[in-house]
């Protein structure tokens, strides 16, 4: 196996880089659902699982990458199609609360048969790429690409239901359901649908995180790692799909930069302790004083929003 | 050849400590209409501050017992005041509410975990055991029994017969209706607030003593709470009551099916969860409507 | 309510912070890549081509650790690391490595694998460790294994007992000081069979550990075993599950778990009545800190037995090291402490040998030195796979002496010749 000796901080940099690119994707999937639905989804780490595992068995069968990520968007995306068909229907705290039940309760199936990718102790995880000679860097270069990438199109598919008269109605079933109900829209089929194309984006990310770490067990999948979307999506600002990328970005920073820093700072305090305090009091502060978070709402973009802004000019 | 018995007493055991952790819960839940999850650290906060009166200060386990209640009702206080009622105030969602309570979980746990550490921590007050027959029984077991029952009768007492009581159940099955009884709730609200939390913290002493303690122990029995409170209808006590013990029940009785079945027990947390999940696709308001709760006025 | 401020200066606001962000990104981008171009270019080249007379250790020597200080493996991480701090200690002591420090550099990998490979990625780019003691569990190794291999970065764990890391990374970085549980399962249960035990009931941890022992153990016991129970360790309440072995009839039961849960497992075990039947368990419940719960210690005096991975020859160095650790830190060592401490030891000793601050070098050297350190457990040559060419196992049993509970070794597995 080719390999070097030499270390390299520029890799754990761009180790950061890839973990902000498949956290933006859980984030946007998120921003679709919440941030501009209104869906109170806890139960994210659950869809993200089931991209996970399904891109790994497949993987390990020997099928093609760009098939596993298809499939594991593809089951994932209808798995959440079918929690939505009861789930739905609920308000939202009990849709918060069942969604957290499920995501646990598929994490003690996939923990407990050991039939599903080897149960408790988890599997290896072929990369999408399996030519292994290039150096470290090239490889990691090629990840970025392949997560950005897929970002992107989750980035554009997001921005075009959210700019178009679909996303109108996604932010009026947020504000005031039963307006939109009496409007003749059928809300339940424009929640059903945005869930499960929240819950497909998170597959896509689970699938590109299944490969990367090369390895997957359910000890990686527990409900903090919803509650650690949800920091993103607060931080950044919901219904701001840049926003919430941006979130993303802050909280791996925050992340990584307490590891690091707890070498050079001689605090009384365990940074590891400190740094989850602090984004428990900064989760409460934004919420209590600009719950909108870093950045406001988007408008929505559509051609409509054009003619308005010129016909405003010029009166 | 299952010990009936034994499951039954087990049962009333495993109800008990979830009768305790939920009805701060379904109270608070009922009345500041949002699910809060640093519930779970009320749990172990009670149960830290039960440890120092007991294990550091040598005080005693009797008297952790009142510490923790009246320590945690402090922190209760101190949760309404300084973070959710500011957050009603402005108008917060209940999402909003409930990932505040996320946030406030975080800060408490690992401030908890800052001062005491990650490492388990043990009571060291012994207790007897002995035999009723087929059944084992502990003198802990019989106190947290009987905590949970005396909690009850004065419970009821106090919800039932007293002003303060009566106002409380209204506040929690329909502010709206109390406020426009000429209820104060906000004073109202405190108050359950208080209490339910300084119920958590007591409960969370008997789990920490029966098991250990860690700053993650509130999680450990904050799920299946949840799922007492949603069997029971939020904001009911009553319901709470019945729905903690069909709990206990349930998960006893699925280990003995579980194993029968040869599979893990692990599942046994996934009995509570699936409980919770049918209950409210089917009947969210859970028993509360048997006890006409949200229905008569004060 | 206040007047929102004028929309410009909004605008403005949230464009500096954009600004501020990218540049922040691309300094921190720029001064790596830049930092990269001038080492490649600078020294790099200039070290190959100068070749300096005889290898060169750093003024400093890393050796990084991987523990689970926090999550579910917390407590046990957080006295595991004790024996690493240990040898860390007494090499500085004595001089250091060929007259160089050792420096610690320690990380949590949070019991979680994702947070232990990205530990992992910051001890060796950011830190520059060639050498890790850890990670603990075996899930946490499985995650790393890939990328140590790649970064040839030397990876000794002191408690991963998966037999699955022998089959998925043979002969590469990856060590271990402690046997594979292929072995482990198999010694159990011989134990039992030979005690003549006919109705065996099975209580282990839902984990890798707790199930490999149990698999491995009922390839041997076949239909002896009447009852299996995989337990959740967090539910932490067990009457239950114990209530059913009660009611199977055993007469003995195989039991993996560790030191949190097995304190709860045994005093609850006593509270019902299950002192009666043996209890035969793995070295998860091995140590002292099994005794700070009074019940459980009673317990495991009337009615626990068990085995833990020590060679013979290893009892004299267990002692020196276990009064050297009691020394140091006020309390007896826990299982796993003096694995850890040897794998930092041999660490030390393969890069001395190695004579060159290089993970490739300092693998190579790790097998050979192995042959001839003794330590705190005995032999630890290192077979072709990293993993530990010999395995015994010490059986073991609780006396209370004077009203004190101490560990007694009553017979090894398998038996010496």
């Amino acid at each position: 196996m080719k390999g070097s000796n030499l270390s390299d901080p520029l890799i754990y940099v761009l180790d950061m880089v890839v973990f902000v690119g498949i956290f933006s994707i859980l984030a946007i999937s998120l921003n679709l659902e919440y941030g501009f639905t209104g869906l109170a989804n806890f139960g994210k780490v659950a869809f993200f699982m089931v991209g996970a595992y399904t891109s790994s068995i497949a993987a390990n069968m020997g099928v093609p990458y760009f098939v596993c990520i298809v499939l594991a968007t593809t089951l994932a995306g209808f798995v959440g199609l079918l929690v939505s068909l009861p789930a739905l229907k609920l308000r939202a705290d009990y849709l918060a609360i069942v969604t957290l039940a499920f995501g646990e309760i598929l994490r003690f199936i996939f923990k407990n048969e050991s039939w599903i990718a080897g149960g408790v102790r988890g599997t290896t995880v072929p990369s999408a790429f399996l030519f292994v000679n290039l150096p470290i860097r090239t490889m990691m270069t090629v990840q970025i690409i392949l997560v950005y990438s897929v970002l992107l199109v989750c980035y554009i598919v997001a921005q075009m239901l959210v700019n178009s008269p679909y996303g109108r109605v996604m932010r009026s079933i947020r504000e005031d359901e039963l307006a939109a109900q009496v409007l003749g829209k059928d809300v339940f089929k424009y929640k059903a649908q945005t869930f499960t194309v929240g819950s497909a984006m998170a597959g896509a990310a689970g699938s590109l995180f299944a490969q990367y770490m090369r390895f997957i067990d359910p000890y990686t999948f527990e409900p903090f790692l919803t509650f650690t979307v949800w920091m993103m999506i607060i931080l950044g600002g919901p219904a701001n799909n840049l926003g919430v990328i941006v979130g993303a970005f802050i909280v791996q920073v925050l992340e990584r930069g307490a590891r690091i820093a707890k070498d050079y700072l001689l605090l009384p305090i365990d940074p590891h302790n400190l740094r989850v305090m602090l984004i428990g009091i900064l989760i409460i502060l934004i919420l209590l004083y600009r719950p909108q978070g870093m950045f406001k709402e988007s408008k929505v973009k559509t051609p409509a929003l054009e003619v308005a802004k010129k016909w405003k000019k010029s009166s | 050849m299952i010990n009936w018995g034994q499951v039954l007493f087990n049962s009333a055991v495993t109800g008990s400590l979830y009768l305790l952790a939920a009805v701060g819960l379904t109270l608070t839940y009922g009345l500041s209409k949002f699910p809060n999850f640093a519930h779970a650290e009320f749990m172990a906060f009670g149960a830290y501050a039960g440890y120092v009166v007991a294990e550091e200060l040598h005080l005693g386990f009797q008297l952790s017992f009142l510490v923790a209640f009246l320590a945690t009702a402090v922190l209760g206080a101190a949760s309404y005041l300084l973070v959710f009622r500011p957050l009603s105030r402005r108008g917060a969602s209940i999402i909003h509410l409930m990932v505040a309570s996320i946030g406030l979980g975080f800060f408490v746990r690992h401030a908890l975990q800052q001062i005491w550490g990650g490492a388990p921590l043990t009571f060291t007050v012994s207790w007897s055991c002995f035999d009723v027959g087929p059944v084992r029984i502990t003198t802990l077991w019989l106190s947290l029994i009987g905590a949970a029952l005396l909690m009850s009768v004065v419970m009821h007492l106090i919800l039932t017969k007293t002003k303060v009581g009566k106002a409380i159940r209204a506040s929690s099955s329909n502010p709206e209706l109390a406020l426009a009884s000429g209820i104060d709730v906000e004073k109202i609200a405190l108050i359950t607030w208080m209490v339910g939390a300084a119920l958590a913290g007591v409960g969370g002493l008997f789990r920490a003593a029966d098991t250990r303690l860690v700053p993650l122990l509130g999680w450990e029995i904050l799920l299946p709470a949840f799922a007492v409170v949603i069997l029971g209808g939020i904001g009911s006590f009553y319901g709470a009551l019945i729905a903690a013990y069909i709990l206990g029940l349930a998960e006893n009785l699925g280990v003995v099916l579980l194993v029968s079945l040869k599979l893990s027990t692990d599942y046994r947390l996934a009995i509570a969860f699936l409980i919770l999940i049918l209950t409210l696709i089917f009947k969210p308001s859970g028993f509360g409507k048997l006890f006409g709760e949200g229905i008569k006025p004060v | 309510m206040t007047t929102p401020p004028p929309k410009g200066i909004k605008t403005l606001a949230i464009w500096i912070v954009v600004i501020l962000i990218v540049a922040a990104v691309a300094g921190v981008g720029g001064y790596y890549i830049g930092h990269s171009i001038g080492y490649d270019e600078g020294y790099k080249k200039g070290y190959e081509t100068a070749k300096p007379a005889g290898p060169v250790l750093p003024e400093k020597i890393k050796i990084g650790s991987l523990m689970a200080l926090s999550g579910f493996l917390g407590p046990m991480g957080q006295k595991i690391k004790l024996g690493v701090e240990l040898a860390v200690k007494e090499i500085n002591e004595h001089g250091g490595i060929n007259g160089r420090p050792v420096e610690l550099i320690m990380e949590d990998t949070g019991t979680n694998p994702t947070q232990a490979l990205e530990a992992f990625k910051k001890l060796v780019e950011v830190d520059g460790v060639q050498v890790v003691i850890g990670p603990m569990a075996s899930g946490e190794v499985m995650a790393i294994g890939d990328y140590a291999n790649e970064r040839h970065v030397v990876v000794i764990s002191p408690s991963a007992t998966s037999p699955e890391i022998t089959t998925k990374f043979p002969d590469d970085y990856l060590f271990r000081t402690v046997g594979s549980d292929a072995l482990q399962g198999k010694a159990l249960a011989e134990i039992m069979l030979e005690k003549g035990f006919n109705k065996i009931a099975i209580l282990v941890l839902n984990n890798a550990y707790g199930i490999g022992i149990e698999e491995k153990a009922k390839e041997v016991l076949g239909d002896k075993v009447i009852l299996t129970i995989r337990y959740d360790p967090t539910k932490m309440d067990f009457r239950t599950e114990l209530d059913q072995i009660k009611n199977s009839g055993a007469d003995a039961v195989l039991y993996v778990g560790y030191y949190e849960d097995g304190r709860v497992m045994f005093r609850q075990a006593l509270e019902m009545g299950l002192d009666n039947i043996q209890w035969v368990a793995a070295e998860g419940v091995y140590g002292e800190s099994m005794f700070e719960v009074e019940e459980a210690a009673e317990f495991m005096s009337r009615a626990v037995m068990g085995t833990r991975p020590i060679a013979p020859t290893g009892i004299r160095g267990y002692q020196v090291f276990s009064e050297a650790f009691q020394k140091e830190f006020g309390e007896p060592p826990s299982m796993y402490a003096d694995t850890a401490y040897d794998a930092t030891m041999l660490a030390a000793l393969a890069i001395a040998y190695a004579g060159e601050y290089n993970g490739t070098k300092i693998k190579d050297a790790l097998t050979y030195v192995s042959q001839f350190y003794v330590g705190a457990t005995g032999e630890k040559v290192f077979d072709k796979n990293g993993d530990q060419l010999t395995q015994f196992y010490e059986i073991w049993k609780v006396e209370k002496v004077n009203g004190e509970y101490k560990f007694v070794a009553i017979g090894t597995w398998p038996k010496t010749l």
